[in-house]
Order: C-alpha cells, then structure tokens, then sequence
C-alpha cells in the first residue's frame, strides 16, 4: 500500500484517477469539505439530507431554496445551483423524455419493433417511416424509440444495484474498519484487477440466454467496487467529524450514527459518481451488446442494432441504419454524463 | 490447464498453435497502441494545460464541452461513423486495414481508440493544472523573474503531470476495450479482433490464451503505476 508522508496533504485518498472511474480526480476528494461547519453541527443537518436522495434524483427538494432564505444546506445550495445552470437544464429535460418514452413508448411510436417486412430491407425514409427500415425490413424510428427503454432499464439498475452494494459495503467498511474493512478493501483490489470489458466478454459469453437482468447483474458485479472505494473513503472522512464524536458521548448507537449523521454527510460523492456511472453503463450495455456477447434479438438494443448496421458494412447503401441508432445513443449517454457532471459541480464545495 | 506455465497455449480450431496465433497478432495491437498513446500524450497534454491555464475562458468552456462530447459518444459509435464518413463516403482512406496492417493505415483507427483517453487526459491534465497555478512554488519561480514558458514547463508541468503519467498506465484497461472494438471495426488482425473471433465461435484455447496474457499485462501496468507513482512523488513512500 502507498503511503503518504505527514507534510504531504493532496486531495484524493486513493492512489489517483482509476481508469474506470470519473473525468476529474477531485470528484471522491470532495468528501472532506463536504461537512456543515462545526458550529451548526449537532443541529440536526437540516431536513434534507435524511430524505436521501437515490442518484439521478435532483436533491435536496426539500427546504425553500433562495439565496437569501433560511441557513442553507449544501443540498439546497446545490439546488440553487444547479437550477441555474443551462448544462443541468438542457440534459435533465432530455433524461425526463427519455424516461418518458421509456415508460410509454407508443406515446410517439405506434409501430411494434418487431414487426417487421423483409420486402422493404434497406429502404430510405418513407411516410410514416422517417428513418427508413433496416436489413430486416423493420422500422427503424420505432426500434430507436423502443431502444431508449432498454437503455434506460439496464442504466438505472445496473446504477441503483451497484450504489446500493457498494455505498452498503464500502460504507459499512470505513465505519467499522477492522477485518471487515481489510476484507472488503481486498476484495475491491480483486475486483479492479479484472478489466470490464474482457471481463464482460469472458462472463457473457458462458452464460447462455442474456436478457436485461443478465447483464444488470453484470454490472452490479464489476461495478460496485468503485462505489465501495468512494463510499468508504466518505465515511471516514465524516466519521472524523467533532459531531460524530459527540454523538457518540451523547450515547447514540451505531445505527443512529450511520443513518442522521454519517449518511447524510458522505452520500454527496457516491451520488455524484453514481450518476456519472450511469451513462457509462449505458455505453457499456451498447458496446457489450455490439460485440455480440450483450443482449439478444428479441430485446431491442441501440448497441445491437449499430452491430447489425456494420455487418458487411451494410450501411454502405443504407446510411440511416447506422446514423440514427448511433445518434439516440450518444444523446442518451451524453444527457447522463452532463447531468452527472452539473451535479457533480453543485456538489463540489471545492471548486466554486 | 497446467500446460500454461510452461508456456504451451494449445490449439485453435483451425490447427495453428495459440502462440503462433499471438506472435502475429501482438506486434499489430501494439503498434496501434502506441500510436493511440502517443496521440493521448501529445494533444491530450496540449489541451490540459491550454484549458487550465486559461480556466473560465471560452477556450476553456468549449474545450470541456467538447471532451465531455467525446466521452458520451461510445468508442464504437466514432469508430464507425469515421469508417463510415471518411472510408466510405468521402473516400479519404480505405475503409478496411489490409492485414499487415502498415502504420500508415493504423493512424485513424489508433485516432479513434485514442479519443476517449484522449478526453481523460485532457480534463485531468486541466484539473492538476489549473489547482497547481496557484502553488507557492510557482508564483516564487514567477516572483525570482523566471520566464513564464520555463515556469509552466519546468515547475507547473512537472508538478501536474503525476495524475497524468498514473492515469496512462492505469488506462491499459481501456486500450484493452477499446482495442477489441477498434480492431473489429476496421478489421485490424490483432489481439482485439483474434480474441473476439475466438469468442464468437467458441474457441476456447484461443480465448483463454489471450485473456491470459491481457489479465497479466493489465496487472503488471498497474503494478508499474503503482512502483511510479512513488519514483515521481517523493512524498510518497513504501513502508
């Protein structure tokens, strides 16, 4: 293990950047300023942080926002922020119909991705069909809407499953220390010692039907590890707070510690990381799904379809089959990251 | 299984032993390597410190706006729509690498495995520099009336580039994932496209062959990293 000399007071407590991890390294070092000042500490950190809000949620709904408003939380400070920023704007209104369409996608496609005409393979944009057809004849406009459900689907709970265990299990780690600490921190070297994708190849390609869940489970399986990390160094940074201590000489237990004074203080890195996570999981299901070893023709996948669309590279002839699953794509995963990246700026106390 | 120490992969399907197998496809998947780190090191290095020296500045904003871009779009989606846009419509270059695979024709597919890195290393770069700008030990170097280009170059630059130079090794990973799509999509015959061809068929011996030796690279790059970081930042000690 590396180990740093006293004088030496850089940000990030892990040994820098992983590979899979966030664009800017400072994203888990804001966990040490993320704590209300001492002074206004054992005053309960005001409502709502104890709501916890799940990733990809705005947070802090909850106390009146505005700048001149009551004493304001790093929640309803971020709220302030983000509200303001045109990145946040832009990307959550295109998460909110991608969410949409996701749920009811005959709103705008009446079509069924998979009815499909072999006569018409290949054809350009006609009435009715703005994006053409594919090789097999189907309607491209409408495998693009229903495209979106898929992507959403694995997203959000490969996101939701790998927060889950990781801030459980790299959050139980930092606040008990001990073996289990040293086991989970082990068992998350291990774990980033397998490469995702070849990981992906090597585990999806044994197993014999992949749907959805397979490959949420997946995910969930390689990804809590970077959550755990960030989890755990969080946790210790609050449990180091006066507030913590003083809870516990008021008498507090360990489950009232974790859950009113040590969640609501370190959850702020794991959503920014979270959220962030989840476009990239999006990306992951496309690329593992455009090598063949994601998900399987019954289930519409943007990923899938791309593969189908260079075959032979059969978008030669037939451009539109590529170019609009290719641009949903891009949009749904930049949404994601933009909307993870204005979080991460509302949350980040050090770079405003 | 036991045959692997002693350095016997076995047989693919088709008769060729593995290691024949690996001793063509290697030397390709590094060449495009090379090229795709050397594009992350030169451009990548370039930008980070322009931003971050002009942090807040519309070069600054559009730079981030564009890396957060590349970052979004998979690397399978550029890869394509550049074989698509420059191989096929425009006619720039042949869509498909020939199989001996000259460096001349690795340039945009190592381009494009590059670009995603390319993005990290730009925003990480950015980061360390524009935090370390406000050093004491800059604004003495400014102060003892050293030229600005020495100072950035000198003292800024080789503060900053820790993250950097870590991130590079840790980013092997990456070149992996990326290396397996790129060399499939413009149909490079390389480390990528033999182990994706070995999986799609299920041909095992070859499968696990590769997977081997990527698992140990990958290990030993990170091992590597970890034996650096301590040489570039002395406050960093082994105990």
């Amino acid at each position: 293990m590396a180990e740093r000399a006293p004088e030496s007071t850089p940000p990030a407590d892990g040994p820098g950047p992983d590979a899979t991890g966030t664009a800017d390294a400072t994203a888990p070092a804001g966990a040490t300023g993320l704590a209300p000042a001492p002074g206004t500490a054992p005053s309960a950190p005001s409502p709502a942080p104890s709501s916890a809000p799940g990733p990809g949620t705005e947070p802090g709904t909850g106390p009146g926002p505005g700048p001149a408003g009551r004493s304001r939380s790093l929640w309803s400070d971020a709220w302030y922020d983000l509200r303001r920023n045109p990145v946040f704007i832009v990307s959550a209104l295109l998460i909110l119909f991608l969410v949409l369409i996701s749920v009811w996608p005959g709103m705008i496609a009446g079509r069924n991705p998979l009815s499909c005409s072999l006569d018409k393979s290949l054809d350009p944009a006609a009435p009715g069909h703005w994006f053409g057809f594919d090789t097999q004849g189907c309607d491209v406009y409408t495998r693009v809407v229903y495209g979106a459900r898929t992507s959403v689907t694995v997203g959000v709970c490969a996101t939701l499953g790998v927060a889950a265990a990781g801030s459980v299990l790299g959050g139980l780690a930092g606040f008990f220390g001990g073996w289990w600490d040293a086991l989970i921190s082990r068992l998350t070297d291990v774990f980033f010692g397998i490469p995702i994708m070849l990981g992906g190849l090597v585990f999806l390609s044994m197993t014999g039907s992949r749907s959805v869940w397979t490959v949420v489970a997946f995910i969930v399986l390689l990804g809590w590890p970077q959550i755990a990390r960030i989890a755990r160094g969080a946790v210790i940074a609050a449990k180091q707070n006066d507030y913590v201590l003083a809870a516990r000489a008021l008498g507090a237990g360990n489950v009232r510690m974790l859950v009113r004074h040590i969640l609501p203080n370190a959850i702020a890195p794991v959503i920014v990381t979270a959220t962030i996570a989840l476009g990239t999981y999006i990306a992951l299901e496309a690329t593992l799904s455009y090598l063949g070893v994601g998900l399987q023709p019954p289930t519409v996948s943007w990923g899938a379809d791309i593969s189908d669309a260079s075959q032979g590279m059969q978008f030669r002839n037939a451009p539109h089959i590529l170019l609009y699953p290719a641009a949903a794509l891009s949009l749904t995963v930049l949404a994601f990251i933009m909307l993870g990246d204005a979080v991460r700026d509302a949350l980040d106390p050090k770079l405003r | 299984m036991g045959d692997i120490f002693t350095g016997d992969f076995g047989t693919a399907f088709n008769g060729q032993p593995v290691t024949e197998l690996m001793a063509r496809a290697f030397p390709v998947t590094l060449r495009l390597a090379l090229i795709a780190v050397i594009i992350e090191i030169v451009i990548g290095i370039a930008l980070g410190v322009i931003t971050g020296l002009r942090r807040g500045r519309p070069v600054d904003s559009s730079v981030l706006m564009l890396t957060l871009v590349v970052i979004s779009v998979p690397t399978f989606v550029t890869g394509t729509l550049a074989q698509y846009l420059l191989g096929v419509k425009w006619g720039w270059i042949p869509p498909a690498v020939s199989p001996a695979a000259p460096v001349g024709q690795l340039l945009l597919p190592g381009l494009v495995l590059a670009l995603l890195s390319l993005a990290y290393v730009t925003r990480l770069t950015r980061a360390s520099i524009s935090e370390n700008v406000r050093a004491d030990y800059v604004r003495t170097a400014v102060a003892k009336g050293l030229p600005r280009a020495r100072v950035n170059v000198r003292h800024l630059l080789r503060n900053s580039l820790i993250p950097v130079v870590t991130f590079l090794g840790t980013d092997v990973g990456n070149l992996m994932a990326g290396a397996l799509v790129t060399e499939r999509i413009f149909n490079i015959q390389g480390v990528g496209f033999q182990l994706w061809q070995g999986i799609v068929r299920q041909n095992s011996p070859t499968v696990v062959g590769f997977v081997t030796i990527l698992v140990i690279v990958f290990l030993l790059a990170n091992l590597i990293v970890d034996l650096l970081y301590a040489v570039l930042d002395p406050r960093i000690r082994y105990a």
